[in-house]
């Protein structure tokens, strides 16, 4: 099998969320880092996130009980978190799994606006 | 003359004999210090066999080899570093009374053993820093009696340092580490003895360690497939031998376990008489953790399905179990269902699995149903209650198939997805046949589309067909119509 890579880049566009871009692949290979990556923003203080999926390609279950993992832990913070424009096989796979319902999903830049103008 | 050769010889003799004695004299401290060097390497082996039968692991070897070298050389400390191949830099493994700190310290907190030792075992060392840097760069052993005007050494307030010898820890070219030790304990230096000792030490200890860190990756791996092959049987042993026989339907179901990812399940069961609980489910965690929550999942759905009709309802309490007993990131997809045995009648839920298909019409007409739901495991009951209840009722003939995300996601050569639309087409083509038919070209199918490729998934399917009138007359009498559970 082909091992396949997970990036994660991060910006804070302005003093309202701060973006976590990820490229590649979220499994069981690569949810780790993310999940180490996803600690230190989160324990710097960031409550609201949002993570950009323009680039992931993959997304397995783990990667899935990760993204459930952060959104708990921010509600519980009184924080948020938003997925921007995952691609169509990863928004299947999480409607599919029924998290589209629980995941606040952005299909367009713009509409990030309206998740954090509520909070 | 002749007296004066015979003095010249006479003289030639003294010397000979001088020489010969200084010789004989220098061979046996020679060959006394080869015997103690050959003595102290058969006790350390020795000491290290002993070790070994009892158990093998690397820190534990460290300690007795660190141990053993200081108390053999006289030395007042000693520690043993190990090249860490990854940080391309030596951390010290063990570390043996007042051994001085490695960098130049301006600080006096470390006068006590501890925070000294506590400092070196945190402090990192990159090949060619410092003495120690060096052997380990160069391969070659120092003996230092001059530490004050050697600049390779720290220079410290902390700990005096009269003499020191580092030895690298090496096979062929290849340096495992370092073996340094600071001060003899009589307060007189190392000597070029002491160190031919290190040596012939350093050359065993470098051997031993070798052997256990192979041994140490070996015995981790082990444990991986140990656990692995556990959790396989384990899995094996929760799935049903054989699908129950009932009369009107026609069910087939495999369950093919990937070699690493094991987490697909399904099962029957009888929820009263009239009805069967069909289940099919992907959990998301892998291993024993994954086989655990498996077997969770059965028994709380073979007790909490007893005459509750609303596959929903049931999806909702299993749910609650899961949750309160797992981590957060574990969590299960499945299909529940229950069918009506004497109507054919089907209502059943989807909690984030995989759609049903259906086959209607002798297949002319098909459909994936997916109503509301949420994988179980993950969110409470106020979100969880979007999983909703369907219905749908085959006709003679129809068929229904339920499959994991190892059938759909399967891989080619040129990694494609095997996908919906080719189970569909392969599916519909044997329709006509038993649902066993249906399932073994679906399988070959998927087999012929990843060719050699090792199965990155579980795969599983369950397919169920409803008897034309023709089929039922010549089936098997009926097995499992009471309220009793199967038990396969």
């Amino acid at each position: 099998m082909k091992s396949f890579d997970l990036h994660v880049r991060v910006e804070i566009t302005n003093q309202r969320y701060t973006i976590i871009e990820l490229t590649g692949f979220l499994d069981a290979h690569t949810v780790n880092a993310f999940e180490n990556r996803i600690e230190e923003i989160v324990s710097s203080g960031q409550r609201q996130i949002v993570i950009d999926l323009k680039g992931l390609n993959y997304i397995s279950s783990a990667g899935i009980g990760a993204l459930m993992a952060l959104t708990q832990r921010l509600r519980k913070e009184s924080g948020n978190m938003v997925l921007l424009q995952p691609n169509e096989k990863v928004f299947k796979i999480l409607d599919l799994l029924g998290f589209t319902k629980i995941f606040n999903v952005a299909l367009k830049e713009e509409d990030v606006e309206n998740y954090f103008q509520a909070v | 003359m002749s007296k004066n050769i015979l003095t010249l010889i006479i003289i030639i003799l003294f010397a000979a004999v001088i020489i010969l004695k200084k010789r004989i004299r220098f061979l046996r401290v020679y060959s006394e210090t080869r015997m103690k060097e050959r003595e102290a390497v058969i006790s350390f082996l020795h000491k290290i066999g002993e070790r070994i039968t009892h158990s093998i692991d690397l820190q534990g070897s460290l300690e007795i080899i660190t141990n053993f070298i200081v108390e053999y050389t006289h030395a007042e400390s000693g520690a043993i570093f190990l090249l860490n191949e990854e940080e391309n830099a030596l951390r010290a493994k063990v570390v043996i009374g007042l051994f001085p700190p490695l960098h130049q310290t301006t600080e006096h907190a470390f006068t006590k053993r501890k925070f000294l030792t506590e400092r070196i075992m945190r402090d990192k060392v990159n090949l060619g820093e410092g003495i120690i840097g060096y052997v380990a760069q160069s391969g070659i052993t120092q003996l230092i009696t001059d530490p004050q005007n050697d600049p390779r050494v720290p220079q410290t307030s902390d700990v005096s340092i009269a003499s020191l010898m580092v030895a690298p820890l090496k096979i062929k070219d290849k340096v495992l580490g370092v073996m340094a030790l600071a001060n003899k304990r009589d307060g007189i230096s190392f000597d070029e003895r002491d160190k031919s000792l290190l040596e012939s030490l350093s050359d065993q200890a470098a051997v031993t360690v070798d052997i256990v860190k192979l041994y140490d990756q070996l015995a981790k791996q082990q444990r991986i497939e140990q656990e692995l092959r556990v959790a396989h049987d384990f899995q094996k042993l929760l799935l049903p031998k054989e699908c129950p026989s009932v009369e009107g339907l026609d069910m087939a179901a495999i369950s093919e376990p990937a070699l690493e990812v094991g987490g697909d399940y399904y099962d029957f069961f009888w929820v009263d008489e009239d009805h069967l609980g069909v289940v099919i489910a992907d959990v998301s965690g892998k291993g024993i953790p994954g086989a655990l929550v498996m077997s969770m999942l059965r028994s709380a759905l073979r007790a909490e399905s007893r005459n509750i009709l609303s596959p929903a309802a049931v999806l909702k309490v299993i749910n609650e179990y899961i949750r309160t007993d797992t981590q957060v990131n574990v969590f299960i997809t499945a299909i529940y269902a229950i069918i009506d045995i004497r109507t054919h009648k089907i209502l059943f839920a989807r909690a984030g699995h995989e759609p049903l298909v259906i086959f209607t019409d002798g297949g002319k007409k098909h459909d994936f149903v997916a109503p509301n739901g949420i994988a179980l495991g993950m969110v409470g009951e106020d979100i969880f209650n979007i999983t909703e209840n369907r219905e749908i009722t085959l006709a003679e003939g129809d068929t229904i198939v339920l499959y994991t995300d190892g059938v759909v996601e399967a891989m080619n050569k040129a990694s494609e997805e095997y996908g919906q639309q080719r189970l569909l087409k392969t599916a519909n083509r044997s329709l006509h046949g038993k649902a066993k038919e249906v399932l073994d070209a679906v399988m070959a199918d998927i087999r012929e589309f990843s060719g050699d490729l090792p199965q990155h998934d579980d795969i599983t399917m369950i397919v169920i067909k409803v008897k034309a009138l023709m089929d039922s007359v010549t089936s098997r009498a009926p097995v499992g119509s009471g309220t009793e559970n199967l038990n396969y």
